[in-house]
């Protein structure tokens, strides 16, 4: 038998047979990674022991009791036993009693099918039920409006309470009363939480369960999908269940993508608008001044003959095309493949973050899962993540907790994420740039009085800075110009030292980064909405929310001065109220293509649903037009190809291809390595410095829960789930009152 | 046999033995000082390694040991912590101890301190013993006036606090690792072991948990020596103990035995043998959690926690409850059940669910409608959750039961056919 | 052989079968005129499905998707939604009841798998059999025709081989 420790390895018997695991692993991963499954309820892989359900355990040679396998580590020479009599018996006695109070109610249970408590009793459990005594009922009720408890199905293996303490930071669920009368539940009977659903997700009942999903459809009739969320940067693998044409749901369960198990409430509840009885199903055009419902084919010869028409008129320089930050990398590809067939220089999207300030710094790659779970140091300045970027701050705050890394937090505002910071240093509005300029070298008093802060605040945040080996800057969108430039080259200014950093900018749309890498900077947005009707006659809007701005009264009055707009959305936007020709677009449900998410990293889309009505994919809409506007399009029909083209015609994606997607799920894209000039930039912080408003009053209002992760977008708004329960901005739901009067009678 | 020393009872029954000045009168603070100025904390530890003390709480770990495991070189501070949350039905003596002689807890808590390199004793009181709390604050506040306690113990750089804590009425917080939870705020749920206590105990930090009478025999073993402890018991159980004895005796009370004592003398000379000279029936020598003994088992049996053990049962903690041939074990054994079922913590499945089972089929039995079948579904049900539980509450759950099912049938089977009568006839009830 | 003995054989076998046929003359008839008289079922005859009712009336069918899971000719489809009334003014047995509930008579082959698979004993086989439909979409059953099933099928003139 090994011995040597350096191998790594330690032999095991399992019921006589020697195996070969890893040292120092918990004995029920080490069975696992050799393929023999011990059955269990309370151990999750990524959450603390627990040793409350007793399903795990076994028999150890020379130990008196049983043992549980999941607070078990696996040591040399170790002769385990998990399939004799005794350890049958044992797991069918146990879920004897799991089973004593749990209702018969599977064929009601939404988790019926998907159930470890079902499925372990289908393979250990007795045939014959010998508890003959009664049940203590108890009422399902609604926790949230996307939640709901029926605590009588409870097992207690704590997974929710765990998830909620330590991936969510949140605590909002709790055990109630003790013993046999014991449930899950909240401190108020309401969820005060970020309702993200993985309590539910996790659960192995149907303990907690998802509103959405109440009494859907079965989860064996669903066709699952892998696919990428739609809603922030981070770019979580969803998993969106669909029956026919309607998407039922969107969970994370089987954690094969960067978030893992892991879902906020949009992702996990706001996939709603894919199914909205308000989204434009036909295209759409003006005749006698009404929109009328037309053909594709009338529609886009509409469209390429009045672009044609306006640009022969007035120059190619007449005509604008707006991409956005929310469609594919594929669909922003065929838009420029439109600007390029009409030959106009006008091309741009609304970004939603100064990217082409950021990226003029950062060379190579952006920081990645792996580097903020290895990082010594977290440093975020200007931002929130855990508002806006959930996945970002459910990531950043494990190796803290694990005493891994320390988190320094420097913003103006009073963010959430303060609260696991070692320092959080509070800035005046606008003195991010000061900040900068102290922890560069400049004069400390000078920094210090204009950033709103003490002078030691800003000496120990750069000594705990230049103290890291594994440093990750997450930049906010609080800081801009020289600000942000110097965040996003935050390792050159600090001190000269063995130190590997890395940045990532808090963007918030699923494709910001795409949009910039397939779009570029070619022509300000600002320039373009300002010079609509004037200089520019003709505009194709994709994806792009024109009016959603203080200024929209005034975009109003442009778009009504131009000759010709078509814009292409999902829902009927006041801009698509003024065009000319609306074109349906579909889903990131209904197509294929790719997002780039927040760390730089390439994931796939897939089609999960056939598209509603009779839209069409953003890349085959633009690229029908590009072709009726004559140009030379090699894609036909092949999203692949689309994207084949896109890689070759940009260098830092071709090396993401689909085929690396497939199995590698996320693959980060290789920007050139840049190189910052120093002294500029710390020439630039000091102007910036002198220029900050030293009389600007600190923001002193604390960020509250859901402040910003509650808002709503466009698609959130057609989502109804999310849009009835947020409305006012906060999670509310029926009175108690209300609840009282539904308790159903619970058949035991 | 001699007139028996007296150890940890030897200030009961002196008016205000709970004073400091009574107990200054009575070799009060006598131990510690020797332990401060003229032993090294590691002559302590060898002195009550040497003495065979074992605990008093129930389980009998011996307390030398238990000490020794405390690294000695960890930077974190190290906490004493006294277990008074005395909640086994049939125990008092630590009751009996706070009540009468405070200060000699306190003395201990702080010798066990001075032992082990801790600066801060915990002794948590169970939420019941409201007034003993009181007590015990003003024993405490005694000691702070007069030096005892506090910065520079007797004039020495020795520095330690003491501190009473209330515990809210859970009999699972007498659990050392469930106790130190409740003490540090969090619900009093036992701990996953290893870690023991010993190396990562309240707040993460080497802790010894140790139950009043073990802490309260440490002064007087302190003062004459490990050995001439060791001599007042047999050779692996040393000393004297306090035994609470309850039930149908005609003297109840607590009393202080050499261990080695035979529980016959017990009944008879101490406690002045069964009420109204009925005979005895059964008894549980060591508090509800232990199997019950047969009459003819006590009186052979000599109360060490060795011979004890022959007869398939425990010293626990010391709480001997005695009945006569008047009581019925089924009943009886049922009210232990119904306890055992309320003071489940909950954590783990087969306490939660199995003493909630247990106590149904009882009730069932003991109301009308019992079944043969149910005392084998009875036996199933222990064996399924003796031994697989998180703590060993539901150990204590299904020792009474499967001992007394052994020990008394003829009560189980009376009861089943009692029940049998009530189902067809339950205007007799 | 002679021609004699192949001749009395041959009269002896005709006048044997002959014999039998005369025999069974006075005995009852075995053929039904159906349509015109009713076919004599067994009990267990596995005709067109029906969705029960319980005592006060409200279906049991609690849309568990059992029937549709085991069915192997993929003949049931099921939609479950939720009742959020108390229980006094439900359809259903419980919260959950079936919205849509479709059985495609063109697909099932009548093996009565969803009837042995349904823990509620909403779904049960009557013994009507008369299904034939000029049309696909007159193969396909409702829930409401399913429902009205029971009453419908105790209308029929069906008898019950005993």
């Amino acid at each position: 038998m090994s011995t040597d420790t350096t191998t790594q390895t330690c032999t095991i018997t399992v019921d006589g047979v020697p195996v070969v695991v890893p040292a120092g692993a918990l004995l029920i991963e080490a069975l696992k990674m050799q393929g023999i499954d011990i059955p269990n309820f309370c151990y999750y892989h990524n959450l603390p022991a627990q040793a409350s359900c007793r399903m795990c355990l076994v028999r150890i040679e020379k130990m008196p009791r049983l043992q549980p396998s999941c607070t078990t580590v696996v040591r040399d020479g170790m002769a385990v036993e998990i399939n004799t009599p005794e350890i049958l018996d044992m797991r069918r006695g146990m879920l004897e009693f799991m089973l004593a109070n749990h209702p018969l109610d599977c064929p009601v249970c939404d988790r019926g099918g998907e159930c470890e408590l079902q499925d372990n009793a289908f393979k250990f459990g007795r045939v014959d039920a010998r508890f003959t005594e009664e049940k203590h009922p108890a009422p399902d009720v609604d926790i949230s409006p996307f939640i709901y408890n029926d605590a009588q199905r409870c097992v207690f293996c704590y997974r929710c309470i765990r998830v909620c303490d330590i991936w969510m930071d949140v605590g909002a669920l709790a055990k109630l009363n003790r013993g046999a009368h014991e449930t899950i539940g909240t401190f108020d009977g309401w969820l005060d939480c970020e309702h993200c659903g993985n309590c539910v997700d996790v659960c192995p009942t149907g303990t907690l369960l998802h509103t959405s999903y109440k009494f859907g459809p079965r989860p064996w009739t669903l066709d699952e999908t892998e696919t990428t969320c739609s809603y922030c940067a981070d770019g979580c693998r969803v998993r969106l269940g669909s029956r026919g044409d309607t998407v039922h749901r969107s969970i994370a369960r089987d954690g094969t993508g960067i978030n893992e198990e892991f879902l906020c409430v949009k992702g996990r509840y706001g996939f709603g608008y894919i199914n909205s009885g308000e989204r434009v199903t036909q295209p759409l055009v003006r005749k006698n001044g009404e929109l009328h419902p037309a053909t594709w084919d009338d529609a886009l010869e509409h469209v390429a003959k009045r672009l044609g028409e306006v640009s022969k008129a007035k120059g190619a320089d007449a005509v604008a095309v707006l991409g956005s930050t929310r469609i594919t990398n594929e669909g922003n590809f065929a838009v420029a493949e439109v600007a390029k067939a009409i030959g106009t220089p006008n091309i741009s999207y609304e970004p939603d973050y100064d990217l082409s300030t950021f990226m003029k710094s950062v060379g190579g790659r952006l920081a990645t899962k792996a580097d903020v779970l290895s990082a010594d140091v977290i440093f975020v300045i200007g931002g929130d993540p855990k508002e806006d970027q959930p996945l970002t701050a459910h990531h950043l705050v494990q190796p803290v907790f694990k005493g891994k890394a320390a988190l320094y937090v420097a913003s103006s505002r009073l963010v959430r994420i303060r609260k696991r910071a070692s320092k959080f240093v509070h800035l005046r509005p606008g003195g991010e740039a000061a900040l900068l300029l102290g922890l560069a070298g400049g004069s400390l008093e000078v920094a210090a009085k204009a950033a709103g802060c003490a002078p030691s605040d800003i000496e120990s945040l750069r000594s705990s800075l230049e103290g890291g080996r594994k440093v990750v800057v997450m930049v906010g969108s609080d800081c801009r110009g020289a600000a942000l430039e110097a965040a996003s080259s935050l390792g050159t200014l600090l001190a000269q030292g063995d130190r590997e950093v890395t940045y990532r900018p808090l963007v918030f749309d699923n494709n910001s980064i795409g949009a910039f890498d397939v779009l570029g900077q070619g022509v300000p947005y600002a320039s373009i909405t300002g010079s609509l009707g004037d200089s520019i006659s003709a505009l194709y809007a994709v994806g792009a929310d024109l009016m959603d701005g203080e200024d929209a009264e005034a975009v109003r009055a442009r778009l009504g001065r131009l000759d010709f707009l078509v814009v292409q959305d999902l829902f009927m936007t006041d801009a698509a109220l003024l065009a000319e020709v609306v074109l349906p677009a579909s889903t990131y449900a209904e197509q294929d293509g790719t997002f780039t998410n927040i760390a730089g990293e390439v994931q796939r889309v897939h089609k999960a649903i056939d598209p509603v009505g009779s839209t069409r994919p953003d890349w085959l809409i633009a690229s029908q037009i590009a072709r009726l506007l004559g140009a030379e399009v090699k894609y036909r029909g092949s999203v692949s190809a689309v994207y084949r083209s896109l890689t070759e015609s940009n260098p830092a994606y071709a090396n993401a291809t689909y085929v690396r997607m497939m199995t590698e799920g996320a693959v980060q894209t290789e920007r050139p390595s840049a190189s910052p000039d120093r002294s500029a930039l710390v020439s630039a912080l000091t102007s910036a410095t002198a220029a900050t408003d030293t009389t600007a009053r600190h923001n002193e209002v604390p960020t509250e829960m859901g402040e910003r992760l509650f808002h709503l977008g466009t698609i959130g708004k057609y989502s109804k789930l999310l849009a009835d329960a947020f409305e006012d901005g906060k999670a509310k739901g029926r009175s108690v009152e209300e609840e009282a009067a539904l308790i159903p009678l619970k058949s035991v | 046999m001699a007139e028996p020393v007296r150890v940890v009872s030897k200030r009961f029954g002196i008016p205000d033995s709970h004073t400091l000045g009574v107990y200054l009168e009575h070799d009060g603070y006598v131990a510690l000082e020797k332990a401060l100025k003229s032993m090294q904390p590691a002559d302590v530890i060898e002195e009550v390694k040497k003495s065979a003390l074992r605990g008093r709480g129930g389980a009998g770990f011996p307390t030398g040991m238990k000490w020794s495991f405390v690294p000695k070189d960890s930077p974190k501070p190290k906490y004493i912590v006294c277990n008074a949350d005395e909640s086994e039905p049939g125990t008092f003596k630590d009751r009996a101890l706070m009540e009468n002689d405070p200060h000699s807890l306190i003395e201990g808590c702080l010798i066990a301190a001075y032992a082990l390199g801790s600066h801060t004793c915990y002794i948590y009181i169970r939420g019941e013993y409201g007034w003993v709390q009181d007590g015990m604050d003003a024993a405490i506040r005694e000691a702070y006036e007069k030096g005892y306690c506090g910065k520079n113990i007797l004039g020495t750089d020795f520095s330690c606090d003491v501190y009473t804590h209330p515990g809210a009425g859970a009999y699972i917080c007498g659990e050392e690792t469930a106790l130190l939870n409740s003490l540090e705020g969090k619900r009093g749920h036992p701990r996953i072991k290893p870690p023991f206590p010993a190396v990562e105990g309240l707040y993460g930090c080497p802790t010894v948990v140790n139950n009043v009478e073990t802490l309260a025999t440490v002064p007087w073993i302190v003062q004459h020596g490990g050995d001439a402890f060791r001599q007042l018991g047999t050779e692996k159980s040393g000393g004297t103990r306090l035994v609470s004895v309850c039930g149908h005796v005609n003297k109840p009370g607590v009393y202080e035995i050499p261990l080695g004592y035979p529980m016959k003398d017990l009944l008879e000379k101490e406690c002045g043998g069964i009420r109204n000279g009925n005979k005895l029936k059964a008894v549980i020598p060591g508090g509800s959690s232990v199997p019950i003994i047969t009459a003819e088992e006590a009186y052979s049996v000599k109360l060490d926690f060795e011979s004890i053990g022959e007869v398939g049962s425990m010293l626990g903690s010391g709480g001997v409850i005695v009945m006569d041939e008047t009581a019925d074990i089924f009943e009886s054994t049922f009210r232990l059940v119904h306890f055992y079922k309320h003071e489940s913590c909950g954590w783990c499945t087969p306490c939660r669910d199995g003493s909630d089972w247990m106590e149904q089929l009882f009730d069932r039995i003991a109301i009308g409608g019992g079944r043969q079948e149910d005392l084998a579904l009875i036996t199933s049900l222990g064996k399924n959750i003796e031994g697989k539980s998180h703590c060993a509450l539901a150990d204590a759950l299904v020792w009474p039961i499967t001992s007394s099912m052994k020990k008394f049938p003829e009560d189980y089977q009376r009861a089943i056919e009692r029940s049998r009568k009530l189902l067809h006839e339950p205007a007799a009830v | 052989m002679s021609i004699l003995s192949e001749v009395v054989d041959t009269v002896r076998t005709l006048a044997g079968g002959l014999a039998h046929t005369i025999a069974r003359i006075p005995q009852p008839k075995t053929t039904i005129s159906y349509p015109e008289d009713p076919v004599p079922l067994s009990a267990r005859f596995r005709g067109e499905h029906f969705l029960d009712t319980d005592e006060t009336g409200r279906e049991r069918c609690v849309a568990c998707f059992l029937c549709s899971a085991i069915c192997p000719a993929e003949a049931i489809y099921i939609e479950g939604a939720d009742d959020p009334r108390a229980y006094p003014d439900r359809v259903g047995v419980d919260a959950r009841f079936a919205s849509v509930y479709r059985i495609d008579y063109g697909r099932c082959i009548l093996c009565g798998f969803c009837v042995e698979a349904c823990p509620k004993d909403a779904i049960k086989h009557g013994h009507d059999f008369e299904m034939a439909s000029y049309t696909r979409e007159g193969l396909i059953r409702e829930k409401d025709a399913l429902l009205a099933n029971r009453d419908r099928q105790r209308g029929l003139h069906i008898t019950i081989r005993t």
